[in-house]
């Protein structure tokens, strides 16, 4: 405000006013007039002489206009303008002033007095002169940092921070290239699911540009959603709550550089995704550790289990146990992403009536086991072998033994009723009692799970944890022949050698477990009919 | 004799919220006095709310019957209350699904003259403080105490078991929470104590009795324990409520 009132743009317009309102006291405004008057005189004295002339009711007029048109010359015009052009329009101007006049005087005997807008021109235009320099450098200067300010949003938008990129942009007056940026900033932010901020953006572009691209259509679809609670205010409800899956009109949310197809499944840690690496394409399996539902004192020390273990489970490489390419954190979860390895998770095959051929059971028990002398070797326990964490492609007969290490990262002890943690009918007595776990544990839980995919029953049953707890801990299993009379001797003594309460008493190591499960498939009576 | 009650609670020294709630009543005759503390639980806001509307309830329920309900029917009043609060929590949670875990824990004492009726949900607990002598009252409802109870574990291994903080019982968690209830005589100088279990957590009950007999008034007595377990850096909200018989 204070620069438009003291530029000298203003003091022109009012040296413009004075002349119009009160050139009859400045006379030596009239000095070109009489010049002229003079110079025309000597050469037509008869056009001179007075009386001769005569002054039009419209002369007062034209001598505004001509002073007005040197104004919007010399303030509108002249600072668009480069120096030469600038120099010869206030000359072609003045000087069709001049020949003006002159031709009213020689040919219609009238007078108009324009001597007061060349004046005017002259001496504006030499102030000007003064000012258009400067203006021009602080023009060039702003425009420098409009492009980098432009360029800075650009790189902290490309490096994931579109908040800081929208404060560079802040102060960029509204171009084709700036709300474009701001743009894709609000696709970044609702890619990462900040849908507040995003629809804030938005409606920021919205602002400066009614229809700029497809940002009416795209805050209509995000008035749909709320952005997830970052901080406080949600309840342990959260443990499984998934991300907002968002229609088409949304950008599809992002976890680190993978995109989020759907969601697989919720565990006890939280939402499992369907994601894509579009770097390469690749499918990927996202186990996502929501934040929300932690006190931020305990998240510490979670966090740092999540990935310790995450980071153990990355150095595991074995076909048989799904491969862990990354691990990351957003602001409110942090996640894992693995290989997406196809199939049902062996749960699915542990009712009576679904169960699989022996065969088939015994073989990829003997691979899981297999799997786990590998794991164990490297001093790595996985704790949660259950159907559930074995996924079974029936296809290609391939298994995948999944959630190594991290399934029990989430401390079940923080749950006080029980409903939504893991049931413990998998889990050897020595883990039920909060003793150290072994590759012992993990032979149990596999001994646990044979038991339930050739049965569809497990050893213990209990209608609450406590009583089943009470169960494992003190009661003998119940014999797999009672669900099963026609399984072969050698598998029941395989299961009832894998859940000994006493980890001493089962087998020796997973290796000795997967030839013992091999041995009992060769002595099958006949592979084809059992299979069929 | 007289009843002399008070009370206090804190938010630890790790937790965002305090999910505790306690409430107290002395009749002005100083011959019956009611004490209740509910430690809840299912998410920050769930847990504060689940422990708040029980406390108000029984509070509610059992002041105004406090002084003419005969010996053999406060059992029966504590039940009628548990239940009460237990619907109040279930009206509560209607069309909040952010509420739908929420439970609570509840501890009450129920004096009246020389006689007091204790109940109990989950895992907070009562005890008495008798001739020098500290003794707990109350049985948690906890899987790790089955375990402990049936000998599948020992006292010092119950810390680490998995599941150690579920509760077998606690209110708005099952159907018909049913609470355990005690009947005892109360002798002149006892103290009743109840507390959540973080008291228990932070400060082991073996060191209580020095504490308390350093101080000669209850509310000092109430304040040293609240302060020796923020000192162990409480990582759970604490809630200590005594009862002098004098």
């Amino acid at each position: 405000m204070l620069s438009r009132i003291f530029s000298l743009r203003l003091v022109v317009g009012g040296g413009a006013l004075a002349i119009l309102l009160a050139s009859d006291a400045m006379p030596w405004l009239g000095v070109t007039d009489r010049l002229l008057l003079d110079l025309v005189g000597q050469a037509r004295p008869d056009t001179t002489t007075a009386g001769a002339l005569t002054q039009p009711p419209w002369g007062e007029a034209a001598a505004w206009v001509a002073v007005l048109a040197g104004l919007g010359l010399l303030v509108g015009l002249l600072p668009t303008l480069s120096g030469a052009m600038a120099v010869l329009l206030v000359l072609l101007l003045a000087a069709g002033l001049v020949a003006g006049q002159v031709a009213l005087v020689w040919y219609r005997q009238t007078w108009i007095p324009l001597g007061p807008a060349v004046v005017f021109l002259a001496l504006g235009f030499g102030l000007m002169l003064f000012w258009l320099q400067p203006h021009r450098e602080i023009r060039r200067l702003q425009a420098n940092v409009q492009q980098a300010r432009l360029q800075l949003g650009q790189l902290q938008l490309q490096q994931g921070r579109p908040d800081e990129a929208l404060a560079a942009l802040a102060d960029c007056p509204a171009s084709d290239e700036t709300l474009a940026l701001q743009y894709d900033i609000a696709l970044a932010q609702e890619r990462r699911r900040q849908y507040d901020r995003a629809r804030e953006t938005f409606t920021a572009i919205q602002a400066r540009r009614k229809q700029f691209r497809d940002v009416s259509a795209r805050l209509q679809a995000l008035a749909q959603l709320t952005s997830e609670p970052f901080e406080g205010g949600g309840g342990g409800f959260e443990a499984t709550r998934t991300l907002v899956l968002p229609d088409r009109a949304v950008s599809k949310p992002t976890l680190g550089r993978y995109e989020i197809e759907r969601e697989l499944g919720r565990g006890a840690m939280g939402v499992v995704y369907l994601g894509k690496d579009p770097k390469i394409a690749r499918p990927v399996a996202i186990k996502t550790l929501s934040y929300t539902q932690y006190e931020p004192a305990e998240l510490k020390d979670l966090k740092a289990r999540f990935f310790r273990e995450a980071e153990a489970a990355g150095r595991l490489n074995h076909p048989a146990i799904v491969t862990v390419y990354d691990v990351g954190e957003e602001a409110d979860l942090a996640f894992i992403a693995m290989d997406y390895a196809p199939g049902k998770p062996l749960s699915h095959y542990g009712k009576a009536d679904r169960l699989l051929p022996l065969s088939v059971v015994l073989e990829l028990m003997a691979t899981v086991a297999d799997a786990l002398a590998y794991a164990h070797q490297q001093k790595i326990v996985h704790r949660d072998i259950k159907p559930g964490n074995l996924i079974y492609d029936a296809k290609s007969g391939q298994l995948k033994i999944t959630d190594f290490g991290i399934a029990k990262i989430t401390d079940d002890s923080r749950t006080r009723t029980g409903s939504v943690m893991g049931s413990p009918l998998y889990m050897s007595p020595e883990q039920l009692k909060g003793q150290k776990v072994t590759g012992a544990s993990d032979l149990y839980s596999l001994g646990v799970t044979l038991y339930k995919l050739v049965s569809g029953e497990t050893p213990h049953s209990g209608d609450t944890l406590a009583n089943l707890t009470y169960q494992i801990l003190n009661k003998r299993p119940r014999s797999v022949k009672t669900f099963n009379p026609d399984l072969p001797p050698g598998v029941v003594r395989v299961i009832n050698k894998a859940i000994q309460r006493e980890p001493a008493k089962r087998f020796d190591s997973a290796g000795a477990m997967a030839e013992a499960l091999r041995r009992a498939a060769a002595r099958l009576p006949d592979r084809e009919e059992v299979s069929g | 004799m007289s009843l002399v009650v008070t009370g206090l609670t804190d938010i630890g020294t790790r937790r965002s919220s305090n999910q505790d709630s306690l409430g107290w009543f002395v009749s002005p005759d100083g011959e019956q006095a009611l004490a209740v503390i509910a430690d809840g639980m299912g998410g920050y806001q769930g847990g504060e709310i689940a422990s708040r509307l029980a406390v108000d309830s029984l509070m509610d329920a059992l002041r105004p019957v406090l002084a003419n309900t005969p010996a053999v029917s406060v059992p029966d009043r504590i039940h009628t209350a548990i239940t009460l609060a237990s619907e109040r929590l279930e009206d509560a949670r209607q069309g909040r699904p952010e509420l739908a875990r929420m439970g609570t824990t509840v501890v009450l004492a129920w004096v009246q003259g020389d006689r007091v009726w204790l109940g109990h949900l989950g895992d907070s607990r009562g005890y008495l403080v008798r001739a020098g002598r500290l003794s707990q009252l109350t049985r948690d409802h906890t899987v790790a105490q089955n375990m402990v109870d049936d000998g599948s574990i020992t006292p010092d291994e119950a810390h680490r078991v998995p599941f150690r903080n579920v509760l077998t019982r606690a209110l708005g968690a099952c159907a018909e929470p049913r609470a355990t209830v005690h009947e005892l005589a109360l002798e002149a100088g006892d103290r009743l104590l109840l507390c959540s279990d973080g008291l228990t957590g932070a400060l082991p009950d073996t060191e209580w009795l020095p504490l308390l007999q350093q101080q000669p008034v209850l509310d000092d007595q109430v304040r040293g324990l609240m302060d020796a377990s923020l000192h162990n850096r409480a990582d759970d909200n604490v809630s200590v409520v005594m009862i002098q018989y004098c």
